[in-house]
């Protein structure tokens, strides 16, 4: 029952759709027609498309976590009211919200991947369509899963312990760390056990191997180094999403009421 | 069902700012009416018993349970507004979702608000509400789910005269234990049958009955055939019955009950 209602508000949510949707396309529009677009073959165009559908797959994620950040952070009393007065249990919260959060990310993947498909090719005039388009919205359905346990940590973990006041820091942490993590791949790699443990390098790397067809090499922007496995990327990014479901879990039982004027900054 | 005992709440961790002050209260049923100045402490008593006060000293149970470590108590309900904030939805998505949460049928949510006028409301958001809206949202969530025990902070607060004169007969004919807080002295008459307390900075006194309002009198100072004394920031003062300074009941307004005495 929570999860139908909780999706609906997702999925009616303006700025979600606002930013998540309206402005990443914006960035995709930009790698498209804005900037140096003048590959020579299907295989080059298919690469520079992966690299930027993955780019901007991951902020679009990181965008989600956000607005769950805020979610949480409006429900602190009601949660706590809920798990003492209703039936329901934090392990249900956690699942209902964890599964709608996925649903939304994947349509939103849908949403970036057909915009991709439609601009680039049209750009490129070769069709540039995702080798393995089922596993890239399966990426945005695990990145969903993700950035919804790290977005109720972060501000549970605030709400509880350090005061309500770094609110609207504490949300768009994800979505900064994913900014940081999706341009990065412009500059220097980075070293490869960072790449492998950090879940939003998986998510990224995921997305671009989906897209591309191919494992991704570790300096992307060069299409040079070691090619990185892929196996690795999802055990790492599966490992994430168990250990912080186990950390949710333990944090939003003890969540404790809060008034929301606290995160009030002026 | 609910027991205070020696207990005191803060708003803030350094426990500068205090809200309740060795509260003692035993309620085992009926249904009783707080009555205070605004910020006396009458919802953070509320909240307390909800188990939703951070800062706390002494023991506080509802159904023989710490409320903190309380699970899934249907029985007990509230009209508290920030309870019924667990989605942003629409008014008729959040009386679904409470409704499965509290085990119950939401048809009874749908009735009382056709009955007292707010069908039209189903359809938008609760921050399009007027004040008088939410608050009467809330008051028939409170009452809705069948409740053993109903908190109802201030439920009418921001009511027009039809919509308190349905809830005031709504609340007398429900089959719950009902602890009910208001600043308006009005409401102690018309639930003469309840229990009265008084809340005065952080402070409960009582019990008394209800019917006794017309009786009771304030004078300041320790007086001899006193009922209780009420020891404040503005001097000691004395609960009589039958004689005394300044008739309770008269008092025009609580926030300022101390003035009118002095």
């Amino acid at each position: 029952m929570l999860i139908k209602y909780y999706l609906k508000s997702l999925l009616t949510n303006k700025p979600l759709w606002g930013w998540g949707i309206g402005f990443t396309v914006f960035w995709l529009f930009m790698g498209a027609f804005v900037f140096g677009f003048n590959m020579t073959s299907r295989q080059e165009s298919l690469g520079y498309t992966s690299v930027w559908y993955s780019i901007i797959g991951l902020i679009a994620s990181g965008v989600i976590a956000t607005t769950i950040s805020y979610s949480v952070y409006y429900a602190n009393s009601s949660l706590a009211y809920s798990f003492r007065f209703t039936k329901l249990r934090p392990s249900t919260y956690v699942l209902s919200l964890m599964a709608g959060t996925a649903v939304v990310s994947t349509i939103i993947g849908v949403v970036l991947m057909a915009v991709s498909i439609l601009m680039y090719s049209y750009k490129s005039h070769y069709s540039l369509i995702p080798a393995m388009p089922l596993q890239s919205l399966g990426v945005f359905f695990l990145a969903g899963i993700f950035m919804f346990l790290i977005a109720v940590i972060l501000v549970v973990s605030v709400n509880n312990y350090a005061g309500l006041k770094s609110i609207s820091f504490v949300a768009f942490v994800p979505q900064i760390i994913s900014y940081i993590f999706a341009f990065s791949v412009l500059g220097e790699p980075l070293p490869v056990y960072v790449i492998y443990a950090s879940p939003f390098s998986d998510i990224q790397r995921l997305l671009l191997t989906t897209y591309y067809g191919h494992r991704a090499p570790i300096n992307i922007n060069g299409g040079s180094g070691t090619l990185l496995n892929t196996n690795i990327f999802i055990v790492s990014l599966l490992f994430w999403i168990v250990l912080l479901f186990a950390i949710s879990i333990i944090l939003v039982s003890r969540i404790r009421p809060a008034s929301i004027e606290e995160g009030r900054q002026v | 069902m609910i027991e205070l005992k020696n207990y005191s709440a803060w708003y803030s961790s350094d426990h500068e700012n205090q809200a309740l002050s060795g509260v003692d209260l035993l309620m085992d049923g009926g249904k009783a009416i707080v009555v205070g100045p605004n910020g006396s402490g009458k919802t953070t008593l509320f909240r307390s018993i909800l188990g939703m006060v951070r800062e706390n000293d002494g023991t506080a149970k509802i159904f023989g349970k710490n409320p903190t470590n309380i699970r899934s108590e249907l029985k007990v309900s509230t009209n508290l507004p920030e309870v019924y904030r667990l989605i942003s939805g629409s008014v008729g998505d959040i009386i679904e979702v409470y409704s499965d949460l509290k085990d119950s049928k939401s048809d009874a949510v749908y009735r009382l608000l056709r009955d007292f006028g707010l069908s039209d409301i189903v359809k938008r958001k609760i921050f399009n509400l007027s004040t008088g809206q939410q608050k009467m949202l809330c008051n028939l969530l409170a009452v809705s789910f069948h409740p053993d025990l109903v908190l109802l902070d201030e439920p009418f607060e921001n009511l027009d005269q039809n919509r308190r004169y349905r809830y005031f007969n709504l609340l007398k004919s429900l089959d719950a234990a009902i602890l009910l807080n208001t600043h308006e002295l009005e409401i102690v008459k018309k639930l003469a049958e309840w229990y009265l307390y008084f809340m005065i900075q952080g402070k409960l006194y009582g019990k008394f009955k209800g019917s006794q309002i017309d009786d009771l009198y304030i004078t300041r100072g320790e007086v001899a055939e006193n009922i209780s004394v009420w020891r404040t920031d503005f001097g000691t003062f004395s609960i009589t019955q039958g004689e005394g300074s300044v008739k309770i009941s008269g008092i025009r307004n609580l926030n300022s009950i101390f003035d009118e005495v002095v």
